[in-house]
C-alpha cells in the first residue's frame, strides 16, 4: 500500500454529523459552563511578576543613590560645625566605615 | 489570526463572555473534528471539545497572538486529548466504543463504512502521540512544522511519529 492509498482510506473516516441544534447550541453550553465555574481569564503571572521585580529594583536603585548623597550631607554639617567650633586646630578630616573622624592639632 | 478572531480574543480577555462564544462557534467543528479523530468516541469528542474551550478561556492571558489562533487552540485540544488517552481503564474501552459507534452509524453503508471503520479503529491502536501527528498532518492538513508547533515538540520527531504512524497503520489496514 503506497501513502496515497493509505491517506484516502484515512479520509473515509467521517466525523459523526452533529444536528443543526447542537451547533447552535455548543456555545452556550460552554457559556455556561464557564459561568458554573465563575472564573475569569486567568491572569499571567509573569507580568505581575515583572512588575514586582521592576518595582523592587526602583526601590533598591533609589536607596543606593539617595544614602551617599544623606551621608555627604550630613558629613558636611558635622565639618562646618566642627570648624566653626576649633577653627584654629582642625588639621585633618577623614571617613571610613565607622564615621567620620578628625586631627585636632595642639596650639602652636 | 484572522481581524475577527483577534477582536474576538481582546474582548474575551476582558472577560467579554459573549465573544468567547462566538469565537467558539467560530471554531468547535474544527475542535469537534480532532477530538473525535483523537478518541474516536462521540461522547470524549464532546467532553474533551468542552474541556478544551474552557482551559481556552481561563489560559487565554497566556495568549500573545504570536502564532494563530487556531493553532494555539488545537495544541489545548492535543494535550487535552494526550492527557484524556493516560487514563487507562477507558483506553481499553475506546476500540470497542469506537466499533459499536461505527456499526450504529452504518445503516446498510456496510462496505463503504466498513473500511471507515477498520481505519478508526486502526487509528486507535496507534500510540497518542502517532496518532496525534497523523490527525494533524493527514486530516487537518497541517505541515510538519505547523504540527510541531501545535505538538510542542521538533519537526524531526513530528516526521519521525508520521513516519512510525504510517508503517504501522499500512500494515493494520493491509
Amino acid at each position: 500500500m503506497n501513502d496515497f492509498e493509505l491517506k484516502s482510506k484515512l479520509k473515509s473516516v467521517r466525523v459523526p454529523e452533529r444536528s443543526a441544534d447542537y451547533w447552535e447550541n455548543f456555545p452556550s453550553q460552554v457559556r455556561m459552563n464557564l459561568r458554573r465555574t465563575e472564573f475569569r481569564p486567568r491572569q499571567i503571572f509573569w507580568p505581575r511578576l515583572a512588575w514586582a521585580g521592576g518595582l523592587a529594583f526602583g526601590c533598591l536603585f533609589l536607596v543606593m543613590t539617595l544614602a551617599p548623597i544623606h551621608f555627604a550631607l550630613k558629613n558636611e554639617r558635622t565639618i562646618r560645625r566642627e570648624m566653626a567650633e576649633l577653627p584654629q586646630h582642625l588639621r585633618v578630616f577623614m571617613a571610613d566605615e565607622h564615621g567620620l573622624h578628625y586631627l585636632i592639632a595642639e596650639q602652636q | 489570526m484572522t481581524d475577527a478572531d483577534h477582536d474576538l480574543v481582546l474582548r474575551s480577555r476582558n472577560g467579554d463572555v459573549t465573544a468567547f462564544e462566538s469565537l467558539v462557534r467560530n471554531h468547535q467543528q474544527m475542535i469537534h473534528a480532532l477530538t473525535f479523530r483523537m478518541t474516536g468516541s462521540t461522547a470524549d469528542a464532546e467532553d474533551l471539545a468542552q474541556e478544551t474551550f474552557i482551559r481556552a478561556f481561563e489560559q487565554l492571558g497566556k495568549f500573545n497572538g504570536g502564532a494563530k489562533f487556531s493553532t494555539w487552540l488545537y495544541s489545548i485540544a492535543v494535550h487535552a486529548c494526550l492527557n484524556w488517552r493516560r487514563n487507562q481503564a477507558r483506553r481499553f474501552q475506546a476500540h470497542e466504543k469506537c466499533a459499536e459507534e461505527m456499526r450504529a452509524q452504518s445503516n446498510g453503508e456496510i462496505s463503504e463504512n466498513k473500511l471507515a471503520q477498520r481505519a478508526q479503529v486502526a487509528l486507535m491502536k496507534l500510540p497518542a502521540k502517532q496518532r496525534a501527528a497523523i490527525v494533524l498532518t493527514i486530516y487537518d492538513g497541517l505541515n510538519h512544522a505547523e504540527a510541531a508547533k501545535v505538538l510542542k515538540c521538533s519537526e524531526t520527531t513530528i516526521s519521525w511519529r508520521v513516519f512510525a504512524a504510517k508503517r504501522k497503520l499500512k500494515q493494520l489496514l493491509r
